[in-house]
């Protein structure tokens, strides 16, 4: 009759899988500031992060202006993309959507491309036009497909299809502006459109920074989606409104998410598969779920581009090819370890 | 007994399509009422309102004198369980998880002790307490719909709204899952309102039997007042004869062209 009743048939207890991930995330962390082109020990990483200053000026200099924002700008846009997955999929109820059903990455990808090829912004100095660009467009196209949704109900599948409306046309807009590009725009923005945090520094890991914030608000929807699990007739009877539940988590995702991507460029496959790992590993119920997948998301994307670093160092991998890499093979792994199917 | 729904002057549309047509109804404390009419009579749309999911256009649904659109709908979910026909094939929770998921309109975050032991009350209730840790995608129909029931009897609602409960039931879980909450009804003094295909099963669990024709209540009361074979023929279509013993029960004959 308690709470243990309620967990002893998962695999593991829940709690103490959240615990291990969080254990996780400062070692994940320490790790990626202490590897590169120029080696840092751990134990050396470990005492300058406590303020000892007993490493040597380059190297605490390439630690501290280039690896930690790197690494810290790692762990918030994979928690962001993780926890706008894990809302997104409970909202509209649907294991194939992630953070850029809603159009998101697509927005992004043409306001960058207008900046790159056309050299037309919206506001902003010339080296962050690139990245304002992407943020109004990306918000340009969700919250589009969100007022179309809207006229519709705001049912999953409106928002969906009103999402992949977005990406299409917004596809259609990128690839001609691809097609008139001249090669040396054409190949800083198929760079963009991979995902990348190369260019990670202080100014963007203060600017990414308050997209983390959006984890607040959504976990307060833990129980809202709870409830939607059992069909939105049952929701509505539990005191649930499911349309405004769908628009507020929606536009709280889209948002968040748009602040990383115009920084970073559409990583994609985290928001995608860190809720179905978190699943696998804690179960359905919401409340465990979300936080399992925003520890999760930092994780996988932390891990990913520190590979992405050195793996051919000198020469960096974008990070979105290595996430595949390795994400695909741990995904699958678990998708035929686990006993039961999270969706049907 | 007092009066716990009461239906007045029902009218609601789905868009353009009048699916309630002036609906006044009133339920007693501790009644057991089935709404029976054909496919499209306003069965489902009546219980629909009646838990305000969906809002008439014209009167007023009240409970315990209380207009339901003044209620929060938190509130409303603590007075209020409905099970509606179609339900999630899959879930990927144990069947205590799916009955905590009652406690909803109960809990903020934290589920507490309290939450856990409604859960297997009324498991207990419906004769489920076995299943609590099973997985709910390993029940049969029967089962399922005995967790479904408890699920909204975890709400602790003073009324329970069913929609169709025993359809695709077997004989004896159709038998089990009425006489499970028409003694809930009886010793609980839950209100109970379903809507219900199978007549014979409506005349010998309810108190009072709602006709429903178009939208329009064609007759209340009773099953024997009720269930005639002129009121059969007229809103089904059917010629039907009615036996008394040993339950009433319908034989239906033929179509009437």
């Amino acid at each position: 009759m308690s709470e243990y009743g309620f967990t002893h048939r998962y695999r593991f207890n829940k709690v103490s899988v959240l615990v291990m991930l969080a254990i996780s995330i400062p070692i994940i962390f320490l790790v990626s500031i202490s590897v590169g082109v120029v080696p840092v020990s751990l134990l050396e990483v470990a005492l300058s992060v406590l303020g000892f200053n007993e490493v040597d000026p380059i190297a605490f200099t390439v630690i501290f202006n280039i690896r930690v924002p790197r690494a810290l700008m790692a762990l918030i846009s994979g928690s962001v993309l993780a926890v706008s997955g894990a809302t997104l999929q409970g909202v509209l109820r649907n294991p194939l959507v992630s953070p850029f059903t809603l159009g998101v990455s697509s927005g992004a990808s043409f306001g960058a491309a207008l900046a790159i090829v056309l050299g037309v912004g919206l506001i902003g100095s010339s080296s962050y036009i690139v990245m304002f660009n992407a943020f109004i467009f990306a918000l340009i196209a969700c919250f589009t497909a969100l007022l179309i949704a809207r006229l519709k109900g705001a049912t999953s599948e409106s928002v969906i299809l009103a999402g992949i409306a977005m990406m299409y046309i917004f596809s259609a807009a990128i690839t001609l502006l691809q097609y008139i590009a001249r090669e040396w725009e054409l190949k800083a923005l198929v760079h963009w459109m991979m995902g990348d945090l190369a260019l990670a520094n202080w100014r963007r890991a203060y600017l990414i920074a308050p997209s983390i914030l959006v984890c607040i608000p959504l976990l307060k929807y833990a129980w809202d989606l709870n409830a939607l699990m059992l069909g939105e007739e049952t929701a509505k009877s539990l005191g649930v409104n499911p349309e405004s539940t769908r628009l507020i988590c929606a536009s709280l995702s889209a948002l968040a998410v748009a602040i990383v991507v115009c920084m970073t460029g559409p990583i994609g496959f985290i928001g995608l598969v860190s809720p179905h790992m978190a699943r696998y590993l804690v179960g359905a119920d919401y409340r465990y779920s979300m936080i399992a997948s925003i520890l999760i998301g930092a994780l996988l994307l932390t891990t990913a581009d520190t590979i992405a670093r050195i793996i051919i160092a000198p020469i960096e991998l974008p990070v979105g090819v290595v996430t595949a890499f390795l994400g695909v093979p741990l995904f699958v792994h678990l998708l035929l370890k686990a006993r039961r199917e999270i969706w049907r | 007994m007092a009066v716990k729904i009461a239906v007045k002057g029902v009218s609601a549309w789905y868009d353009s399509i009048k699916a309630l047509d002036g609906v006044t109804l009133e339920l007693k404390e501790g009644e057991v009422a089935s709404l029976i009419g054909p496919n499209g009579a306003g069965k489902t749309t009546l219980l629909r309102c009646v838990c305000n999911i969906l809002k008439p256009k014209i009167g007023a649904v009240m409970i315990d004198g209380v207009e339901v659109d003044e209620l929060t709908s938190r509130e409303l979910a603590m007075k209020i369980g409905y099970v509606p026909q179609v339900q999630p094939s899959h879930l990927p929770l144990t069947v205590l998880e799916v009955v905590v998921l009652g406690r909803k309109p109960y809990v903020n975050w934290s589920l507490s002790n309290r939450d856990f032991e409604v859960a297997w009350r009324v498991l207990k209730m419906v004769n489920a307490e076995h299943l609590a840790n099973r997985y709910f995608d390993e029940l049969s129909g029967g089962e399922r719909q005995k967790v479904f029931i408890a699920r909204a009897l975890a709400q602790e609602p003073e009324v329970l709204l069913l929609d169709e409960p025993t359809s695709n039931l077997d004989l004896k879980h159709q038998l089990e899952i009425l006489s499970i909450i028409r003694s809930l009804a009886k010793e609980r003094n839950l209100t109970v309102l379903m809507a219900m295909h199978d007549l014979n099963l409506a005349c010998r669990f309810s108190d009072v039997l709602v006709m429903l024709c178009n939208g329009r209540i064609y007759a209340v009361g009773s099953p024997s007042e009720v269930i005639t074979p002129d009121n059969i023929r007229k809103v089904y279509g059917v010629e039907a004869k009615i036996l008394k013993t040993p339950h009433l029960t319908i034989v239906p004959l033929e179509v009437i062209s």
